[in-house]
C-alpha cells in the first residue's frame, strides 16, 4: 500500500486496534481539563477549593492540575501568607 | 522488515545504559574496541539522570550525568540502541556470542527529531509520566526529558489514539507509524551485564499505606520533586498540593527485612536520605525534617563527615522502626514506632512521609542464556564468581557483570565496577579466555 | 582577525535562572562588540544544545564561542570539545561562570545577581575577543607502567596492565608480597583464605614476561612528569644469593641470636634477623633485615647461598605512568586508649586474627582459655573530637566475620559486640545475621555514650549505657578485649610525597572527582588505587585497580600525550633568573638554564599547569601566562568594572 508521507498513522490504524483504555482515558482527561479550566476561568484557586468546588479528591485534582501547568494551560499564583497552599490560574 | 535480515559485529555487547553501563562502554570504546550498548529505556542515562543532587558533594546529578552521557553517545566507537532488549545470548565458544536484540519501534525517526515539541503539544493524551513517577501527566507523543539522550520524541503506543495530530504538525515530518519490531542478530566476543536494579515496591508493606495515602511517597518520587525537572513548581505533597513543613523518612523501607524477601542492606538509602534531608532544608528553610532508622551507614569517602553536617543542619535523627503509618482527616500522617533509646512505643505526627526504598535485583539477565546458566547468587543479583579477585566475573567466561546487577552499590562503586568489568573485558579479548 | 562571537547563557533547569534573568542577561550583552549571536538554553551542557551550537559554529562561520554557566571544573571541557566538534580552535572557546559564583552565591538578591551576570558574561566576551587559537604540547608517553606497592590491589593492577600488553614494574617496599590480605586468614564474604588468594595472583605474575617484581625496593626519588617519570629505586639486598635448603634455613633461623617483635603478625610475637616468608608471603625464601641484624656471621656459616656482603642497588626506572597502591596502615591505639597497652587482656583486631591463626584446639591467650570476648567497635574512627571523623568502612564486617570464624573454630567462646551501630552494608549483612544467629550480643553506645575498658589486677571489664536496652548500665568481665581498629593512612607517605600527591582532610590520597573520577588524581599520569584512597574492602580494592589499571593505560598505550597550552612562558630578554618563580612553583616546573649567555629560567611544559603562581614574584615581568596575558585580563577588568 502506498503510505503517505505525514499520515502514516492511517497505515497503522488499518493495522492496529486503538485499546477502549486509551480511548477513554482521553475522554476522561479531556472532562477532567474542561472541568478544571472552566473552574479557573471565575478566578484563582487552591488544590483544597478545587476540589470542593469539583466535587473531586485531592490528589487527582494534584496530579491533573500540575499536568496542565506543565502543558502550559494553567500557571502557578501566589502563595498564601502561611506558606503552605499556592493558587492556580490560567495562563493568559 | 519483520526477522532477523540484520546481522551486525561488535567486539562487545554491553547491557544497560545507566551509569556502570555507559563507563564500562566508554572504557572499551576509548582502547578501540567497537561497543553496542542495548537499553531498554528511550534514553540512557539510567537512575542517575533522573536524580536531584548527589552525595557528598552534592553536585547536581543531571550536571555531572550529562557529559558523560553526551560522551557514550558521540564516541566513534559506540552504537547505541535505545528502546531495546535482549532477547537471548548464545555462547558458541570463547570470544564467540551470539546476541538477538529486539528493538521497539519508536515511531519517529531519531535523526531527523528536533525535540522542537510541537508533538506533543498537539497529542491530546494525558497518561502518567514514568519518568516523573506518576506524580504529573504526559504525553502519548513526548520527550521522555529534557535531558534526554536522544533528546527525540518517542510515541507511546499503548497510550495513542491514532488520530495523527502530531504527525501532522511535526516540521521535519520524522514521525513515522509504519515502524515495525527489528530483530537483530549480533555477533560479539564479550558481553558486559549492567542491567541495575530495581526499587522496592511499598505496596509490598501495607501498614506504611503506600498508595492509599498520598502524603507517602517513595524516595525516588522525592528526587524527582528536587531535580531542577521536578515535576511541581516546588516540594508539595501530592495529596493536596500543599508545601510539606514536617517531613519524615523511614529508612530501610523493604531492606533489611527478610519478611518482604530482602534481608540486605541496600548501602545507598542512608546516604541518599540524608543528603535528601539537606536538600529539603535548603529548598523549605522553615521545614523540621525527621529521619527514622535503624542504623546510619555513612560508611563512605566522606560520608560520616555528610552525616555530622546533617545533624549540624539539625536534620533530627530518630533511632527507631516504624510500626504503622495512619492518615488523619487533613492528610497529616501518625507514625507509630518504637522510640529504641527510650524503649518505648511512641507516635509522632507529620505532613509528609517519605520511604526510602531499597535495592532489588533485576533479574532480567538471567532470562537472556538460554544454553549456558548465569548464576544468580541467594539475592537473585547476578552471582560473582570469584568475588574478591576478579569480581565481575561470571558464571559464563567471557559474560562480565558491572554496577548494581551485582548487588547494591552507590555512583562511585558502580563506576570502579565497571572500570573493573571493562579491565576484566579488555583481557578475555585479548587472550581468549 | 575580527571576532563573530556565539553567547550562550544557561538555565542550568533552574539552577541559575530561578536567582538571574537569563532573557535579560541576553539581552543587555547581545550587543557587546564582536557577539554576532546570542541565546538562552535550559542545559547548555545538554546533547541537543551541543548540537545546536556545532550547527550554529558551522553555519555562521563562528570564531570565537562564550557560554555562561556553571563552574569551568564541570564543563570547561564540553565545551571545548564542542568547539573541536565544529572544527573550530578550542581555545577560542571562553567559559563564564554564572552558577556557583553568582546565582548559587546571591540566591536572596535577584537584582544583583542578574547585574553581576551581566557583568561576568561581559568580562568573557572581552577575553573571548583577544583568544587565540592554541596548539596542545605533545610529549613522547613511555609504555610502561610503575605499580607501587604489592598488595591485593597492586598485584592485580599489575595483571591486567600485562594482561593489556603493558610493560610493568611492580615495586614493594618489604621484602615479600602479598601485603594486608596475606596477613589475614578467611576472607569476608566468600571465606576464601588470605593465603589462597596471594598464592593466585603470585602463580599469575612470575608468568609474565612482561612484569618486573622488586621487593624490599623503594622509590627514593623521581624526576619526570606524565609520560617520562624517572625514577629512582633503592633495592636493598636479601642477603641471600641463591636457595638454601628449608632445613639449612631453618638452622640458620635457630642459630641467629638476635629476636625482634614480628611486623607480620602485629608486634604479638617474635622473630630472627633472618626469617622467611610465612606461608601466605611470596616469594618463598627467607630475607635478612639488616637493621637488626649484627652481622655475626653465624647464619653464613650454615648455608653458602648467604651472602651478607651483598650491596644495596638502585636502579632507574622510566614510565609513562605511575600507579599507586600503597595501602593503609591499621590504627594503632593510643596508651591508655581502652586499656590497650594497660594490660595485655587488649589486643587489636588484626592482633586477634593472627592469634585465631596461630591458635588450634583452644584459644588460649596468656596461658588461660578465652571465653568471653568483648569487640570494641570505631577504634580510631567516627572520632568525635579531632582525630580521624571518618568512617573506616571495613571494620564491622571484618569484626563480624571474626566473631563468626573464632566461633566455628572455639565454639565455646561467647562475643560481645559493643558497637556504635553496625554498619555492614549490602550483602554483608548476612554476616551480621549469622552471628545473632549463633548468640553473639550487641550492645550499643554512640559518640556522647563510649563503652569504658576497666582494667582490674585479675579481670578486665567493659561496661556501656547499652542504647539498645534503653541506656540501661551492662557490664562484661572479658578474658580478651579486641579493638576494633580502622584504616589510617600510611604513617610514612615519603613515596606520595614524592610525587607531591595531594591528601584530603583525612590524610588519604585525594581523587580528582569522589564520585565519578575516583582513580585520577590532580597530578597527571598518577593514578591511586586500593585502601590509599580511603578504607576499602578486598573487593572495593580490586575494582578501584582495575579502573586505575584501565586509566594508566590510557596514557601510555598511544606512545604520545597531548598537554595543555595553557602554561607559562619566560622572555628570556627580560628575565635575569632570581630563582623566585622556581621557589613560588608548586609543580617544581621552573628550572635554571645554563644553555644561553645567562642564566633563566626554563619551563618544563609537560609538568606546567598554567596555576600562575609564577607570575606575580617576578621582579622583572619576564613571564607570562599563555591565554591569560595581561592584555587579556585587563580587558577582563575593564567589562567587569564598568558602570
Amino acid at each position: 500500500m502506498e503510505i503517505e508521507k505525514g499520515k502514516t498513522f492511517k497505515y497503522l490504524k488499518e493495522k492496529r486496534e486503538v485499546s477502549q483504555q486509551a480511548k477513554d482515558g482521553l475522554k476522561e482527561f479531556n472532562r477532567i481539563k474542561k472541568a478544571i479550566l472552566d473552574a479557573l476561568k471565575e478566578g484563582e484557586l487552591t488544590v483544597i477549593q478545587l476540589s470542593e468546588k469539583l466535587n473531586m479528591p485531592r490528589p487527582e485534582v494534584v496530579y491533573y492540575l500540575m499536568s496542565l501547568v506543565k502543558y502550559g494551560f494553567v500557571a502557578t499564583g501566589e502563595v498564601d501568607d502561611m506558606d503552605e497552599y499556592f493558587t492556580y490560574k490560567i495562563k493568559q | 522488515m519483520n526477522g532477523a535480515t540484520n546481522h551486525l559485529n561488535f567486539d562487545a555487547v554491553v547491557v544497560g545504559g545507566g551509569v556502570a553501563g555507559g563507563e564500562a562502554a566508554l572504557n572499551l570504546a576509548s582502547n578501540g574496541y567497537k561497543v553496542l550498548l542495548v537499553e531498554k529505556e528511550l534514553s540512557i542515562g539510567g537512575k542517575m539522570i533522573m536524580l536531584s543532587k548527589v552525595f557528598p558533594t552534592l553536585d547536581c546529578a543531571a550536571c555531572i550525568t550529562t557529559p558523560k552521557v553526551s560522551e557514550i553517545s558521540r564516541h566513534p566507537n559506540i552504537t547505541i540502541y535505545t528502546g531495546s532488549e535482549i532477547s537471548n545470548i548464545n555462547k558458541i565458544a570463547e570470544n564467540n556470542f551470539e546476541v538477538t536484540v529486539v528493538k521497539q519501534p519508536r515511531y519517529v525517526v531519531v535523526e531527523d527529531c528536533t525535540a522542537c515539541q510541537l508533538c506533543e503539544q498537539a497529542c491530546p493524551v494525558s497518561v502518567p509520566d514514568q519518568y516523573q513517577y506518576n506524580m504529573v501527566g504526559r504525553k502519548a507523543a513526548f520527550i521522555p526529558f529534557s535531558i534526554a539522550s536522544p533528546k527525540a520524541a518517542a510515541i507511546d503506543i499503548e497510550s495513542c489514539v491514532l488520530c495523527g495530530a502530531c504527525e501532522k504538525v511535526c516540521p521535519t515530518h520524522c514521525i513515522d507509524f509504519t515502524q515495525e519490531v527489528q530483530t537483530l542478530q549480533i555477533d560479539t566476543k564479550t558481553v558486559i551485564l549492567a542491567t541495575g536494579f530495581k526499587l522496592f515496591d511499598p505496596l509490598m508493606i501495607p501498614r506504611y499505606g503506600f498508595g492509599m495515602y498520598k502524603n507517602v511517597i517513595t524516595s525516588m518520587q522525592m528526587e524527582r520533586e528536587l531535580a531542577p525537572t521536578r515535576p511541581f513548581n516546588t516540594v508539595l505533597r501530592p495529596g493536596d498540593g500543599k508545601v510539606p513543613d514536617k517531613i519524615a523518612y523511614v529508612l530501610c523501607t523493604g531492606s533489611r527485612d527478610a519478611t518482604v524477601g530482602n534481608p540486605i542492606c541496600s548501602q545507598i538509602c542512608c546516604m541518599y536520605s540524608i543528603k535528601q534531608a539537606q536538600l529539603l532544608m535548603g529548598a523549605l528553610p522553615m521545614a523540621d525534617v525527621t529521619i527514622y532508622y535503624i542504623n546510619i551507614r555513612s560508611f563512605g569517602k566522606g560520608f560520616e563527615e555528610f552525616y555530622q553536617q546533617a545533624k549540624g543542619m539539625g536534620v533530627n535523627f530518630v533511632k527507631g522502626k516504624i510500626g504503622k503509618i495512619s492518615e488523619q482527616d487533613n492528610g497529616n500522617l501518625t507514625l507509630r514506632y518504637e522510640d529504641i533509646n527510650e524503649g518505648i512505643l511512641k507516635e509522632a505526627d507529620h505532613d509528609m512521609v517519605i520511604l526510602s526504598v531499597g535495592v532489588l535485583p533485576n533479574k532480567d539477565a538471567s532470562a537472556f542464556f538460554s544454553q549456558d546458566e548465569l548464576q544468580l547468587d541467594p539475592y537473585n543479583f547476578i552471582y560473582q564468581t570469584d568475588e574478591l579477585v576478579s569480581p565481575a566475573r561470571t558464571s559464563i567466561p567471557g559474560v562480565f557483570v558491572a554496577g548494581t546487577a551485582s548487588g547494591p552499590m552507590d555512583i562511585p562503586d558502580s563506576i570502579l565496577s565497571a572500570g573493573s568489568a571493562s579491565s576484566e573485558a579488555i583481557s578475555y579479548l585479548i587472550n581468549g579466555q | 582577525m575580527k571576532k563573530k562571537l556565539g553567547v550562550y547563557v544557561c538555565h542550568c533547569g533552574g539552577n541559575i535562572s530561578d536567582y538571574v534573568d537569563v532573557e535579560k542577561v541576553k539581552k543587555a550583552i547581545e550587543d557587546e562588540g564582536g557577539v554576532y549571536l546570542a541565546k538562552t538554553t535550559m542545559f547548555a551542557c545538554s546533547d541537543s544544545n551541543q548540537k545546536d551550537m556545532v550547527d550554529d559554529i558551522k553555519r555562521d562561520d563562528l570564531n570565537g564561542i562564550v557560554v555562561a554557566s556553571c563552574s569551568p571544573k564541570l564543563h570547561l571541557t564540553t565545551f571545548r570539545n564542542v568547539s573541536e566538534r565544529a572544527d573550530l580552535n578550542k581555545y577560542n572557546y571562553v567559559h563564564a561562570n554564572i552558577r556557583e559564583q553568582d546565582s548559587w552565591a546571591h540566591s536572596n538578591d535577584k537584582e544583583g545577581a542578574t547585574e553581576k551576570a551581566i557583568r561576568i558574561v561581559k568580562a568573557a566576551i572581552a577575553r573571548a575577543r583577544l583568544a587565540e587559537p592554541l596548539v596542545p604540547n605533545k610529549i613522547v608517553a613511555q609504555k610502561a607502567v610503575a605499580v607501587i606497592g604489592a598488595g591485593v590491589a597492586g598485584m592485580k593492577a599489575a595483571i591486567a596492565l600485562s594482561d593489556m600488553d603493558c610493560p610493568v614494574y611492580l615495586i614493594e617496599r618489604s621484602p615479600f608480597i602479598g601485603g594486608r590480605v596475606a596477613q589475614w586468614g578467611k576472607l569476608f564474604t566468600s571465606n576464601q583464605p588470605g593465603n589462597e588468594l596471594v598464592e593466585g595472583l603470585y602463580n599469575k605474575l612470575i608468568n609474565r614476561k612482561n612484569i618486573t617484581i622488586f621487593t624490599n625496593a623503594e622509590v627514593t626519588s623521581n624526576a619526570g612528569s606524565i609520560g617520562d617519570f624517572k625514577l629512582k629505586v633503592r633495592v636493598t639486598p636479601r642477603y641471600f644469593s641463591g636457595l638454601c635448603s628449608d632445613d639449612q634455613l631453618d638452622k640458620a633461623i635457630e642459630a641467629c641470636p638476635v629476636e625482634v617483635a614480628d611486623e607480620f603478625n602485629f608486634n604479638i610475637t617474635k622473630r630472627k634477623a633472618i626469617y622467611r616468608n610465612t606461608f601466605s608471603q611470596y616469594p618463598q625464601t627467607g630475607v635478612i633485615d639488616m637493621i637488626n641484624c649484627t652481622r655475626c656471621g653465624k647464619c653464613e656459616a650454615i648455608c653458602d647461598k648467604i651472602d651478607l656482603s651483598q650491596k644495596e642497588e638502585v636502579l632507574d626506572l622510566q614510565v609513562g605512568s605511575v600507579l599507586m597502591a600503597t595501602g593503609f596502615d591499621p590504627y594503632t591505639p593510643e596508651a591508655g586508649e581502652y586499656g590497650y597497652q594497660e594490660t595485655n587482656r587488649v589486643v587489636t583486631l588484626p592482633q586477634f586474627a593472627r592469634m585465631i591463626e596461630m591458635s588450634d584446639k583452644k584459644l588460649m591467650h596468656n596461658g588461660k582459655e578465652v571465653k568471653n570476648i568483648a569487640y570494641i567497635y570505631c577504634v580510631g574512627s567516627r572520632q568525635p573530637e579531632g582525630g580521624n571523623t571518618y568512617c573506616s568502612r571495613y571494620c564491622c564486617t571484618s569484626a563480624i566475620h571474626t566473631s563468626v570464624e573464632v566461633k566455628k573454630k572455639f565454639p565455646k567462646v561467647y562475643n560481645y559486640h559493643f558497637t556504635r551501630g553496625i554498619r555492614t552494608y549490602g550483602k554483608q549483612e548476612q554476616l551480621y545475621a549469622e552471628s545473632l544467629k549463633q548468640g553473639d550480643i550487641y550492645l550499643q553506645g554512640d559518640e556522647d555514650n563510649l563503652p569504658e575498658v576497666v582494667v582490674q589486677e585479675k579481670k578486665t571489664l567493659v561496661k556501656v549505657n547499652d542504647i539498645l536496652s534503653a541506656g540501661r548500665a551492662i557490664e562484661v568481665e572479658a578474658d580478651l578485649v579486641v579493638l576494633v581498629t580502622g584504616m589510617v593512612p600510611r604513617a610514612d607517605n615519603s613515596v606520595g610525597s614524592l610525587f607531591k600527591l595531594p591528601k584530603g582532610r583525612d590524610n588519604f590520597f585525594n581523587e580528582i572527582h569522589i564520585k565519578l573520577r575516583t582513580v585520577e588524581t590532580f597530578i597527571d599520569g598518577v593514578t591511586i588505587a586500593g585502601s590509599c584512597q580511603s578504607p576499602k574492602n578486598v573487593m572495593e580494592s580490586v575494582n578501584s585497580a582495575l579502573a586505575a589499571a584501565a586509566k594508566s593505560y590510557s596514557y601510555v598505550s598511544k606512545g604520545e600525550l597531548e598537554t595543555e597550552p595553557v602554561i607559562a612562558e619566560v622572555d628570556e630578554a627580560l628575565c635575569t633568573w632570581c630563582d623566585a618563580c622556581s621557589t613560588a612553583c608548586p609543580f617544581d616546573a621552573i628550572s635554571m638554564s645554563n644553555d644561553k649567555e645567562k642564566a633563566i629560567a626554563v619551563i618544563n611544559n609537560a609538568v606546567c599547569k598554567g596555576c600562575g603562581m609564577c607570575l606575580p614574584v617576578c621582579p622583572t615581568d619576564a613571564l607570562n601566562l599563555i591565554a591569560y596575558s595581561n592584555k587579556e585580563i585587563e580587558s577582563m577588568i575593564d567589562a567587569l568594572a564598568v558602570d
